[in-house]
């Protein structure tokens, strides 16, 4: 990294701050009301057996940190997927992850409810998180390698993937409609996890998914420069000695990789991978460098927000957190997107 | 984007459609209790007979029918409890009570609105039962076709002795139906006075889990919460207007719940041990009355999700659930 443009890190400041003001409301904030000095006493010295500590150190903080981590994972995926695909339109789950984790996890619950195996109830969690994210890199790849095997001429090679993408999605997809059609009394089970839901997520899913959200979000930040050129065209960036093909793939791996994880934890949270980019581009600028990072701390921020309002607003029940992210994101985004025409007119 | 919000009408037009699950108790409903238990009395058993159901529509039954289709599990109980399951040609896939429902003609029915017309008409029903806003729709394509419909709702406590009253009267067993509606309405003043001594130490705080992974209850507006209501137990949840709602984890070790009761679906594990091991190590889990004192108890999920003669085995479990002491001097 050039030290011109470590230097334009300071402008990361204001987004880390609001990522650290979120994750204090969303500690502070949860169906059951506790008192800054309960928070204070009980995260220094937590004591066993008290319900506040529990609460806190078993329940509430994984799940912050959780979302925090899926957001910021959603975002950076968003950001490189709409680089490498030149589309602005692109999110997480363009080609094809969101719908083969649904398929993955829709099967894994199939398989919990139904006696097809008999899944000892430990390993309930863990499984259904495999077939996730197993859905998710089987259904990839296979639009991988639908795209490699049509030679198709110049320049098609990304078009070929966002097709084949949509195709297999709208497969996939239907085959989950298929068995939620065929098995209504799981209906509610499986649409609550196709919206995205951090209920009951521990730190046993944090171990899972955060380290493959961090290897690939970290790999994606290394490749900002390949990314840069990449967004200005095949051709251009030929011109100026990068070979395309090796990164994009790898970029594509590493993002669909961040996706399925976050996926695979989370169910399939809408809009926020399209959103939070888009906004950190408004607020940054185009380059990776700063927009890979400057998109993961605010996809975390709006995530911890947002999952913090669906434990919340009707407690003690809770809203499934995809609903609230499209909710709350769109009008945002659209105001964003007037306000800056404005400006720059 | 496109893809999602049709899966959404499919889904929610489907979780309107599922029996059971059907949480609004409509106005309606409220209101047809009313207009059925007011029957005309005509020479009883005696055909023709006027009946009004639930949408009130007035259908007349010129004589005794024999070809009887039914749309909904619960109404196909209600059936053989009154002694016309011998009048009954078919019933849906879902109905798997009593025994008899295997040499019925099954009615493909993999989802509450999806009934093929083609397969129904070709039965020749000569009555049809069904229920709810759900199949609103069909009950109206039906009686286009000329074929008698009559929709009878089917989701609380109330509505199993509406539905009894209805069908006796529109199958000439009505007084089979009236004694079915004594029974039941014995049987469970019978159990609320066989817990009511050891409810003086307080009622037992109930968390019905519906599912693990999203947290998911049933509320007091739902057929089970009602049924929990009846025998004396205090809902975890009773704050939560929602029928199924999805709960806070942290509500839930924070009001540290007595007893928990888990549906099993037919055929599923019953294992109380395992559920028991799984419980423990969820984080917080531990602590909670329910967990330490080994209080879980699975219940087989049709005996209190339809609203059905069978309620009084449904509550009967629960009742030993809750109360296990006004169970064991026997």
């Amino acid at each position: 990294m050039q030290p011109r443009q470590l230097f334009l890190l300071w402008r990361m400041i204001p987004l880390t701050g609001f990522l650290l003001a979120a994750l204090v409301v969303g500690i502070h904030f949860g169906a059951v009301e506790l008192s800054f000095d309960q928070i204070r006493q009980s995260l220094w010295n937590p004591s066993e057996g008290s319900h506040i500590s529990t609460i806190l150190w078993q329940i509430r903080l994984p799940r912050v940190l959780l979302a925090a981590c899926v957001g910021g994972g959603l975002a950076v995926a968003g950001a490189a997927f709409q680089g490498v695909f030149r589309n602005p339109l692109a999110d997480p789950f363009v080609i094809g992850a969101s719908s083969g984790a649904a398929l993955g996890a829709t099967l894994a619950l199939l398989c919990i409810a139904g006696s097809i195996t008999v899944i000892t109830a430990t390993w309930q969690i863990p499984w259904l998180i495999l077939s996730a994210f197993a859905g998710a890199i089987l259904v990839v790849g296979a639009v991988f390698v639908i795209a490699a095997l049509s030679n198709a001429g110049r320049n098609a090679p990304l078009l070929t993937l966002i097709l084949a993408g949509m195709a297999l999605s709208s497969f996939t997809g239907a085959l989950v409609s298929l068995i939620m059609f065929l098995n209504h009394e799981m209906l509610t089970t499986i649409f609550s996890w196709l919206l995205g839901s951090f209920s009951g997520r521990h730190w046993n899913e944090i171990m899972m998914a955060v380290p493959v959200i961090f290897f690939s979000g970290g790999l994606l930040w290394l490749m900002s420069r390949p990314l840069d050129l990449l967004s200005f065209g095949d051709e251009t960036a030929m011109t100026l000695g990068l070979s395309t093909g090796k990164f994009r793939v790898l970029i594509l791996i590493a993002a669909t990789l961040c996706t399925a994880a976050c996926v695979a934890v989370s169910g399939v949270i809408g809009f926020l991978g399209l959103m939070a980019p888009h906004m950190t581009r408004i607020m940054l600028g185009p380059r990776h460098v700063l927009l890979i990072p400057g998109s993961c701390l605010l996809g975390a921020t709006l995530l911890v927000v947002a999952d913090t309002l669906a434990r919340t607003v009707i407690a003690p029940a809770e809203i499934p957190v995809g609903i609230v992210t499209a909710l709350m994101g769109c009008p945002f985004f659209l105001f964003l997107l007037v306000s800056r025409g404005q400006q720059s007119r | 984007m496109n893809r999602f919000n049709s899966r959404l009408i499919l889904i929610l037009l489907a979780l309107w459609m599922s029996a059971g699950c059907g949480a609004e108790k409509a106005s309606q409903n409220s209101e047809s209790g009313q207009t059925a238990a007011s029957p005309e009395k005509q020479n009883p058993s005696g055909f023709p007979v006027t009946v009004k159901d639930d949408r009130g529509v007035e259908v007349m039954i010129s004589e005794k029918p024999v070809r009887i289709v039914s749309l909904l599990p619960s109404h196909t109980e209600i059936l053989f409890a009154i002694g016309a399951g011998e009048q009954m040609v078919g019933c849906t896939t879902y109905c798997n009570y009593p025994a008899e429902t295997e040499q019925l003609e099954k009615v493909a029915l993999s989802n509450p609105g999806s009934v093929s017309l083609e397969v129904l008409v070709e039965l020749k029903p000569d009555l049809v039962f069904l229920g709810g806003d759900y199949q609103r729709l069909l009950a109206d394509q039906l009686s286009k076709l000329q074929v008698p419909v009559l929709s009878f709702e089917s989701q609380s406590v109330a509505d199993i002795e509406h539905s009894i009253r209805g069908i006796s009267r529109s199958t000439g067993h009505v007084d089979a139906g009236e004694a079915l509606i004594q029974q039941i309405k014995q049987d469970i003043a019978a159990l609320q006075t066989r817990v009511k001594p050891y409810q003086k130490q307080g009622e037992p705080r109930v968390f019905y889990q519906v599912w693990d992974q999203p947290l998911m209850t049933a509320g007091p507006a739902s057929f089970i919460g009602e049924l929990i209501d009846l025998i004396g137990g205090e809902n975890l949840f009773a704050d939560v207007e929602i029928a199924y709602p999805q709960v806070s984890e942290e509500t839930l070790i924070l009001r540290n719940p007595d007893v928990i009761l888990m549906p099993y679906v037919n055929g599923g594990p019953a294992d109380v041990a395992a559920s028991l091991r799984t419980l423990n190590a969820r984080p917080g889990w531990k602590e909670m009355n329910a967990v330490k004192n080994k209080r879980l108890y699975i219940i087989e999920d049709d005996l209190i999700s339809r609203p059905g003669p069978r309620v009084v085995q449904g509550l009967q479990k629960i009742a030993q659930a809750l109360y296990p002491e006004a169970f064991q001097q026997q």
